[in-house]
C-alpha cells in the first residue's frame, strides 16, 4: 500500500480509530500488527511469509542470546546474523552472482542458474534485515550496559517478546523505506498510548512537509527527469541534460527525505519517536558531514553495526581508508543488487578517503565563501554519484556525459529547464536558509519577530497544503521502494 | 530532514491555523477559476500534457468534435485542431490509438469521423492506468463538479504554459546531425523482427483495436484509418515491415477506409519516426477534407 493512496488514507483513519478506542487500549500492539499486515500485503499477500519468517526467526534468536551465556549467547548471536545476511543474500543478490556464474562460465541455459535469476525481490526486505541484525546485536552489546536497557528490549516471556518484536520490524510507518530503526531506541518505547499524549502539531508538520515533498516536488520533477534515459539524451543541450541531473538531485531527496518525514509523522500519530532520517543533506561541506546527514539511519546503521567493529580509525590510516571504502561499497550493494551501485558506493568511498586525506584541521569553521564553495563542490561530487541511479547500466552513464561534453552547442530546452528549475526552487531554500551563517540570523529574528514568524509558518504550512490539492504530480512509487 | 518543532510548541495551533487559511486559499482560487480569468495551462511535462488532452475531450461539453484523430506521437504531430476547431486530436506521445479510441467509445457522444492512426505503437495497448485515472467516477465528478482541481488549472501549468506561450516554440529546433543520429537508433532498434511472444502480443492489440472499430462504427461514426509513413531506413528495417504486414492483414483495403496522404513523396522526419511539420500539416489539411461541409 501506498502513502500517497486514497486506499491509505481510509486505511490510517480506521486503523487510528481502533488503536485509540478506550475499549480496545490493551490491544493496541496487536491493533498495529494486523494494521501492518494489511499494509505490506495489500498487493501481494505472500509476501508476508517472508515478513513473518523474520520475526520469528530474531524473535527465537534473540531470546535464546538474551537467555544464554559465555560462547553459546555468541554463538546464537552469531549464527542469527548469518542467517539474516543469508535470507538477504538469496533473495537480494543471487540474480546478480547467477549472472556473473553464467557469463563466466557461458552456461546460462543452466536451470539452477535460470531461477536464481528470477528469484523476486520482497519490497522492505533491506530494512527489516538490517533492523533485525540490529535486534540481535544489541541484545549481545548491552548485555553488561548498566542502565539494563536490553532488559526492555528482550521481555520476559517469549509470547510478549515475539508481540514486540513483531512490531519493532513490521511498524507500518518504517517498514518498507525505513528509517531504518535500532533496537536499543525503539522497544523501550512499547507500551500503552493515550490520545492526550500525541504531539499532533509535530505530526501534521511532519506530514505535511512530506507528503509535500513526495508529491508536489518529487512526483512533479520526475515528470521531467524520466528523459535521462537512452537515448533521448543524446538529443539534450549541456545545459538541459545537467539542469535535469541537478532536477533528479532534487527529486530523490525530495522523493526519500518525504517517505521518512511521512512515516515519522505517522509514527508520532500512534505514540512512537522515529528517528530523523535526513538534515539538510546538500548544504554539507565535506562528504563525510554528508554522510552524517543524508539517510542517517543507514549510515550509523553502517558505521554502529559494520565500520566499528572493523575497527572504523583506531587501527592506522590505511586501515581506515579500506574500512571506509570496504562499508561504502558494501552500503552501495545495499541499495540493489548491480554492479552500479557498488560502482557508486567506491566512488563515494573513494572520495571520502580522499577528503580524509587532505583535511588536516577541521576544529576551524569555515567563512561563508568558503563554505558556499565547499557545499557546491560536495553538492556536485554528490548529484554525479546520482547519475548511476538513474542510469544503472556503465556505457549509458559515461555516454551521457560523453554528450553533456560534445552538446554544448544545442538549444537548451526551456521547456524541461523551466519547470525543474521551479520545483526545485523550495529545496533549494530549505536547505540555504539551515545554513549555520543564516540559521544564526534566522534565530535572532524569531527572537524578536514571534509573531511574525508564527504567520510565516502558518503561510508556509497553508500554501503547502493548498500545492498538495492544487499541484501534485503524477503518481509514482517512492524511488527508496527498490530497494 | 528536521523538522523546526519541538513538543513545547504543540500548544501553538499552527494546523489548525494553516488548514483554516488553505481552504479559504483553495475556495478562492476556485471562484477565480470560475470567473474564467485563469487561462488553462496545456501542460508543463508530457504526461500532464496527454492528460490535459485526454480529460479535455471528455469534460468539453461545449464543442461536439465532428472528426477525432486517435493515436501515438506521430499522430500528435498532426495539428488538425489547429486548422479546424470541429477536429480534435487525440494523438499522445508515448501513448496507443486504442486509449484513444476507448476514450471515444466513453464520451457522451461519438464523432462523425474518427480517424485512427494505425502504426506499431499499437503494440503497446491501451494505457489502463491512464484510463482508469480519466474515467473513475469519484475523480470524474470532482473535476466535472470542480473545474479548479484539474490539471490544466495547476498554478505552475497556468504560470508556466503562459510564459511558454510568451517565449517560446512549441517544437523547439531540430539539427540535422541530431535527427541523423536519431534515425541511426531508430534503424538500431528496430533491426530484428519482433520475439514470438511480442509477435503473439500485437495480433492480440490488433484484433482488440478491430473491436473497437467496430463498436465505433456502430455507433454512427465514419472510420477512417491513417498510416503516417517514416524514414526509408526505418521503413525498411525488419521489425517495421513484420508490423506494417500485420496491419495490412488485419485491416484490407477492401475492408476498410484507408488515408495515405503523403503516398509518393519523400518522407521527411525529425527522427526516423516522426514527420517534420510541413508534412504534418499537409496530413492534416487532408484530414480536415474529410469534414463535412459546414
Amino acid at each position: 500500500m501506498l502513502f500517497n493512496s486514497w486506499i491509505f488514507v481510509g486505511f490510517l483513519i480506521i486503523t487510528f480509530a481502533l488503536y485509540y478506542l478506550p475499549g480496545l487500549r490493551r490491544f493496541q500492539i496487536p491493533v498495529l500488527l494486523l494494521a501492518s499486515a494489511i499494509f505490506y500485503s495489500y498487493t501481494a499477500p505472500i509476501l508476508l511469509v517472508l515478513l513473518v519468517t523474520s520475526v520469528l526467526l530474531n524473535t527465537w534468536v534473540s531470546f535464546n542470546t538474551h537467555h544464554s551465556s559465555g560462547k553459546a549467547q555468541r554463538n546464537w548471536a552469531v549464527s542469527g546474523v548469518v542467517i539474516n545476511l543469508a535470507i538477504l543474500g538469496f533473495f537480494k543478490y543471487a540474480g546478480l552472482l547467477a549472472a556473473l556464474i553464467g557469463q563466466l562460465s557461458g552456461a546460462t541455459g543452466n536451470d539452477a542458474l535460470q531461477f536464481l535469476l528470477h528469484v523476486p525481490l520482497p519490497i522492505g526486505i533491506s530494512f527489516y534485515t538490517f533492523e533485525g541484525i540490529s535486534l540481535l546485536v544489541d541484545v549481545i552489546k548491552l548485555q553488561k550496559d548498566p542502565t539494563h536497557v536490553v532488559d526492555r528490549i528482550v521481555a520476559p516471556t517469549f509470547t510478549q517478546h515475539l508481540q514486540n518484536t513483531g512490531l519493532f520490524v513490521t511498524f507500518f510507518p518504517h517498514l518498507i523505506a525505513g528509517p531504518i530503526l535500532k533496537a536499543r531506541h525503539f522497544y523501550p518505547q512499547i507500551g500503552s498510548k493515550l490520545l492526550r499524549q500525541i504531539n499532533f502539531e509535530y505530526a501534521f508538520r511532519c506530514i505535511v512537509t512530506g507528503y509535500f515533498l513526495k508529491m508536489v516536488i518529487a512526483d512533479n520533477l520526475s515528470s521531467h527527469t524520466s528523459w535521462i534515459a537512452f537515448p533521448v539524451y543524446k538529443t539534450l543541450s549541456t545545459v538541459t541534460g545537467m539542469t535535469l541531473l541537478f532536477g533528479y538531485s532534487m527529486q530523490i531527496f525530495a522523493d526519500f527525505a518525504g517517505y521518512s518525514l511521512i512515516g515519522i509523522g505517522l509514527a508520532t500519530l500512534f505514540g512512537y519517536d522515529l528517528p530523523q532520517n535526513f538534515n539538510f543533506p546538500y548544504i554539507s561541506r565535506s562528504l563525510s558531514e554528508f554522510w552524517r546527514r543524508w539517510h542517517i539511519s543507514l549510515s550509523t546503521w553502517l558505521r554502529d553495526y559494520l565500520y566499528f567493529p572493523l575497527g572504523g580509525n583506531k587501527k592506522g590510516p590505511r586501515r581506515t581508508y579500506i574500512n571506509l571504502a570496504l562499508v561504502m561499497v558494501l552500503g552501495g550493494l545495499w541499495h540493489g543488487a548491480a554492479w552500479s551501485y557498488a560502482v557508486w558506493g567506491a566512488y563515494h568511498g573513494l572520495g571520502l578517503a580522499v577528503e580524509r586525506f587532505f583535511t588536516r584541521d577541521e576544529s576551524a569553521a569555515p567563512g561563508i565563501l568558503a563554505s558556499v564553495v565547499r557545499a557546491s563542490l560536495v553538492f556536485a561530487f554528490v548529484t554525479l554519484g546520482w547519475l548511476l541511479f538513474k542510469l544503472p547500466d556503465f556505457h549509458e552513464a559515461l555516454e551521457f556525459l560523453s554528450f553533456m561534453k560534445t552538446n554544448l552547442h544545442m538549444k537548451n530546452d526551456l521547456s524541461m529547464i523551466a519547470p525543474v528549475l521551479l520545483f526545485s526552487i523550495p529545496v533549494v531554500v530549505y536547505h540555504l536558509t539551515n545554513m549555520d551563517w543564516l540559521r544564526e540570523r534566522r534565530q535572532v529574528w524569531i527572537q524578536s519577530n514571534n509573531r511574525s514568524y508564527r504567520n510565516l509558518v502558518v503561510a508556509i504550512y497553508s500554501l503547502m497544503i493548498m500545492s498538495l490539492v492544487l499541484n501534485y504530480g503524477n503518481s509514482s512509487l517512492f524511488i527508496y521502494f527498490q530497494f | 530532514m528536521a523538522i523546526p518543532v519541538s513538543s513545547s510548541t504543540s500548544n501553538s495551533k499552527i494546523a489548525a491555523t494553516s488548514l483554516v487559511w488553505a481552504v479559504l486559499g483553495l475556495g478562492l482560487y476556485g471562484s477565480v477559476v470560475l470567473t474564467g480569468r485563469v487561462p488553462y495551462g496545456t501542460g508543463i511535462n508530457q504526461d500532464q500534457k496527454n492528460y490535459i488532452t485526454q480529460q479535455h475531450y471528455l469534460m468539453d461539453k461545449t464543442s461536439p468534435f465532428d472528426l477525432v484523430l486517435a493515436g501515438s506521437s506521430m499522430a500528435a504531430k498532426v495539428k488538425v485542431q489547429y486548422l479546424d476547431n470541429r477536429a480534435y486530436n487525440l494523438g499522445v506521445p508515448g501513448g496507443s490509438p486504442q486509449t484513444g479510441l476507448q476514450i471515444i467509445l466513453k464520451a457522451q457522444r461519438v464523432p462523425k469521423v474518427v480517424v485512427c492512426e494505425l502504426s506499431p505503437t499499437l503494440h503497446l495497448g491501451p494505457d489502463n492506468v491512464v484510463l482508469a485515472r480519466l474515467l473513475d467516477p469519484t475523480g470524474y465528478a470532482v473535476s466535472e463538479r470542480f473545474p479548479f482541481l484539474r490539471q490544466e488549472f495547476q498554478p505552475t501549468n497556468v504560470l508556466l504554459s503562459k510564459l511558454k506561450k510568451k517565449s517560446l516554440d512549441d517544437e523547439g529546433t531540430v539539427t540535422s546531425s541530431a535527427t541523423k543520429i536519431a534515425i541511426a537508433d531508430a534503424v538500431q532498434m528496430n533491426k530484428d523482427e519482433p520475439k514470438p511472444e511480442d509477435k503473439a502480443k500485437f495480433a492480440t492489440h490488433l484484433r482488440e483495436t478491430r473491436e473497437l472499430l467496430r463498436q465505433i462504427k456502430e455507433r454512427g461514426s465514419r472510420v477512417v484509418l491513417l498510416e503516417l509513413p517514416v524514414a526509408a531506413e526505418v521503413d525498411a528495417t525488419r521489425r517495421m515491415r513484420y508490423y506494417h504486414g500485420e496491419i495490412v492483414r488485419e485491416f484490407p483495403v477492401s475492408d476498410y477506409e484507408w488515408l495515405l496522404p503523403l503516398a509518393g513523396e519523400e518522407v521527411q522526419t525529425t527522427d526516423g519516426i516522426h514527420l517534420v511539420p510541413a508534412q504534418a500539416a499537409k496530413v492534416a489539411r487532408a484530414l480536415v477534407a474529410l469534414l463535412p461541409a459546414k
